[in-house]
């Protein structure tokens, strides 16, 4: 019987090769439960290039992706930093990362790499938002069909896009159909489960696009098995002003009124003495995680639990922050204003009193869509959004950030900045911090600040 | 179903052990479950958020928060809740965030924004109230949703469902399961193994003693990294497992945000060791047959019947699991039975592919002639037939093929150590193949 080789639920087989045969690569390891040599897809290149060198003739009968019908259709001049990273992906075979600010253009890229490389070709984004957003673009550039997974939808064609969260559930099906993939806003790849999308393919084409590919858990080092080596990489301070808009960015330190102050004190106090009687330490890794532990334990800890919420969130929405929204609402009235918020209560909140429209992972694509037109076409002069917008939706018009509230996260906080950042003629873009003074939130600003953009 | 957090369970030394519902904790899960319910039955046309700021009060008293939230989740997974349809959220928001916007822009600087005026502006331009377009404002979303029907379950069975979701959300987290099998029930085995093949998960099977069975379940990936990818479908496959007579079940999960190893360990819990296992559940169809070839023998039949607890698996093609099994009086190999009924043709195909590679065992599949499949597929001299029977299974007939399989030669199995074995589990069979761990696959 002729050796064959074959795709299975994420995994390659090889069978009808003896288990005691010689020369079996390592990367494949005998498999008891069905009798057959196995191997994770994503070492399929090698997989291949190792039997070759052992002169065992398989029947490769892995892949199914194709060569697409055509290139784009539509063919942009590229900035020189695009042609450059394009340049140096192809040099390192197809695989690795590029490392681009936002705004600079990374879809682009990822084109000018479907083109050179006309395979089948798979596109994974971390939100709906993106991949709507990837599928109008795709669907522009190339004549060839363009599908979803994801989000009620499920029509794979020779270009497809998906999101993290489908890929991680479908590759085991999918992943023999491309042989391009490219991981949008990639530094959501490490990790237990969204790494077995990479794992789960064999895709000898992979490419990588983020500003940030730095993750607090220092995961980022993984990238590199996943997808390939950074082979191109510039920052913000390389690009602003020619390829950015010139931005600045205020903060504005806005006081809790006397009655909202005196309840945010008490309120701290007692969250505070609950984590001071039970020895948890705050600053440790795990003191957070500690405290919601021990919180749940009793009334008490229930009660500090209440305490520690009811103090934020008067922290993250003081009606001094509200008032000022009226003010940059007002002074920004025709210009394109976004405004962030860390949770959807505060952003319903202000779409209700303001008359904002808002986008939460609650509002549904066709609402969504139809948002943001009305404000590219300028209809609308703001959007109130908590963190959906956050990363790579192309609001290319929008030249005013608000962030009301947010977490401690550098990443977070580069990427609501670079939602202003498209560049435009004559276009200056400002971002306004509110931070309610004297709370745990001045912090929280310290902390997302630590990036050179903030500088 | 539960998830990880709902879970009630403490950590004792590398085990992850559930915090089993006592006496009481049944009782106060039983008075939660009526609360949650009476909270449901209550707010039947009110929003999802006044049913949750109610169950809230409830789940704040409770002395047991991870109880009261697991019995919560239940309840609200079993009601039914639906958007309010009589106005359009998403029109209305549209026309007035518009008029929003055009009215900011219109203003002059000493005049303030006055948000009341663009809504009442709307709502005049709609025929409704101001009051009646800020309540629609946002009532798709889901905290406005209305609760159109309460759960018909009953206490009771939340409860029963709380105990099976506790094991399920464990599973969840888990990366491999091993399960020890002592049944006498072919029809419970092969609903197992049907659910495992359902779910595409993969298992080895080994004979544990002369008791039962060991099999360890996965998934294809596992064998390169202990993922949790597999969970879902191990949590799934539980229910089947429950319904096996007897059985113990060890999963390797990976726990809380840290995904600490940690063993989780339960059973079926009613076995002792010395006590016979329960009757099989035979299908009637089977029952019949079995009643009519112990009829035959007691006339003089040289072939003796009974319920068989075998397992025959074919690594990588599949697993047979014999309803029962016919031995001759002169000690000569078993032959086994299988009753497809009325399965689908498919499954015929599978036994019979299963059949000619080779299962290491003598073999005949009865199926019924509305599968519009013939006898002759399986050549003469194969130690297995296909018995193609009218209306009901006859024994007479079934012995004709009988002694025709046990006097044909068994099919080589594959070389190798990995060669199909079936596994036996009670001494009076037999044991074909050898005693190594033996490999099967869906």
């Amino acid at each position: 019987m002729a050796a064959s080789l074959a795709f299975r639920a994420g995994t390659i087989e090889l069978r009808g090769v003896a288990r005691d045969r010689a020369g079996v690569p390592a990367a494949l390891a005998w498999d008891d439960r069905a009798a057959c040599f196995r191997a994770p897809a994503i070492a399929y290149a090698s997989v291949i290039a190792a039997l070759r060198g052992a002169a065992i003739e398989v029947d490769d009968d892995v892949r199914r992706d194709d060569e697409l019908a055509s290139g784009a259709r539509v063919h942009r001049e590229p900035r020189f930093f695009q042609a450059e990273a394009v340049g140096a992906w192809r040099a390192a075979e197809g695989r690795g990362m590029v490392v681009l600010p936002t705004g600079a253009g990374k879809t682009h890229v990822a084109v000018m790499a479907i083109d050179a490389v006309r395979r089948s070709t798979l596109v994974v984004a971390p939100t709906l938002d993106l991949v709507r957003q990837w599928y109008d673009l795709l669907r522009a550039t190339f004549a060839v069909p363009v599908g979803v997974v994801g989000g009620g939808d499920h029509d794979v064609q020779p270009i497809t896009v998906t999101t993290y969260d489908s890929a991680y559930l479908h590759m085991e099906h999918l992943g023999a159909r491309f042989g391009l993939v490219v991981f949008d806003e990639c530094h959501h790849l490490p990790g237990p489960t969204y790494a077995l999308a990479a794992r789960l393919s064999v895709a000898p084409f992979r490419l990588g696009l983020t500003a940030t590919p730095e993750r607090a858990d220092g995961r980022e080092a993984e990238l590199e098995a996943l997808l390939g080596p950074t082979v191109y990489r510039r920052d913000i301070g390389e690009l602003a002003g020619e390829y950015l808009a010139d931005y600045e960015t205020v903060q504005v330190d806005v006081e809790l009124l006397p009655d909202e102050r005196a309840e945010h004190d008490a309120e701290r106090a007692l969250y505070l003495a609950f984590v001071a009687k039970n020895g948890i330490r705050l600053g440790s890794p795990r003191g957070f995680g500690e405290f919601v532990m021990r919180s749940a334990q009793s009334m008490e800890g229930r009660r500090a639990m209440r305490a520690y919420r009811r103090q934020r969130e008067l922290a993250f929405a003081a009606s001094g922050k509200l008032a000022y929204v009226e003010h940059l609402l007002d002074r920004h009235r025709d210009d394109r204003a976004l405004l962030f918020t860390q949770d959807n209560a505060t952003a319903y909140r202000v779409a209700r009193r303001f008359l904002v429209p808002v986008i939460t992972h609650q509002t549904k694509v066709t609402e969504r869509s139809d948002i943001l037109a009305g404000f590219a076409a300028g209809k609308y002069a703001a959007i109130v959004t908590s963190k959906v917008l956050n990363e790579g939706v192309d609001v290319q018009e929008a030249n005013v950030a608000v962030v009301l509230s947010g977490s401690g996260s550098v990443r977070e906080h580069v990427q609501r900045l670079g939602r202003i950042l498209r560049k435009r003629d004559g276009k200056h873009a400002v971002l306004y911090e509110l931070v309610t003074s004297r709370t745990a939130e001045t912090g929280t600003s310290e902390r997302r600040r630590e990036h050179d953009a903030y500088r | 179903m539960l998830t990880a957090d709902h879970v009630d369970a403490r950590r004792k030394g590398g085990e992850l052990v559930l915090r089993r519902l006592d006496a009481r904790g049944l009782a106060e899960a039983h008075e939660l479950a009526e609360a949650y319910l009476a909270a449901a039955r209550s707010h039947v046309g009110r929003t999802r958020e006044e049913l949750t700021e109610a169950w809230k009060e409830i789940g704040t008293r409770a002395p047991k928060r991870k109880l009261a939230a697991g019995i919560e989740k239940l309840v609200d997974d079993a009601c039914g809740f639906d958007a309010d349809d009589d106005l359009d959220p998403i029109a209305i928001r549209r026309a007035i965030f518009l008029r929003a916007t055009e009215a900011r822009r219109a203003r002059g600087d000493a005049k303030p924004f006055d948000r009341d005026a663009v809504v009442a502006e709307v709502a005049a331009s709609t025929g409704r109230t101001a009051a009646e377009l800020d309540a629609a404002l946002f009532a798709d979303l889901r905290g406005e949703h209305v609760l159109r029907a309460a759960p018909a379950s009953t206490a009771s069975m939340i409860v029963e469902a709380y105990e099976l979701g506790q094991a399920q959300a464990v599973l969840l987290r888990a990366v491999r399961v091993t399960c020890e099998i002592e049944s006498a029930s072919p029809g419970a085995m092969r609903a197992f193994f049907n659910q495992l093949k359902f779910h595409r998960l993969l298992f080895t099977v080994s004979r544990k003693d002369d008791a039962g069975f060991t099999i360890a379940i996965d998934g294809p990936f596992s064998m390169f990294e202990s993922v949790t990818k597999y969970g879902l479908r191990l949590a799934l496959v539980l229910p089947a497992l429950r319904l096996l007579e007897r059985w113990s079940l060890v999963a390797d999960v990976r726990w809380g945000k840290e995904r600490e190893a940690l063993v989780f360990r339960m059973s079926s819990g009613s076995a002792r060791p010395n006590e016979a296992p329960p009757p099989p559940h035979l299908a009637d169809e089977v029952r019949a047959l079995l009643d009519g070839l112990e009829s035959l023998h007691a006339g003089g039949s040289p072939w003796q019947a009974a319920v068989a607890t075998t397992l025959l698996d074919h690594p990588g093609l599949g697993v047979c699991i014999p309803d029962l099994v016919l031995r001759h009086r002169d000690g000569a190999d078993p032959v086994y039975v299988e009753v497809l009924g009325f399965w689908s043709r498919d499954a015929v195909w599978r036994r019979i592919e299963l059949a000619e590679q080779g299962l290491g065992a003598r073999i005949v599949f009865c199926a019924s002639s509305r599968l519009r499949v013939s006898a002759e597929v399986l050549a003469d001299e194969a130690p297995a037939a296909l018995y193609v029977f009218k209306g009901k299974p006859s024994a007479r007939a079934l012995l004709e093929r009988v002694d025709r399989v046990a006097s044909a030669s068994l099919v080589s199995a594959p070389e190798g150590p990995y060669a199909p074995a079936p596994c036996t589990s009670s001494s009076p069979e037999p044991r074909a193949g050898s005693a190594k761990p033996s490999p099967a696959s869906t």
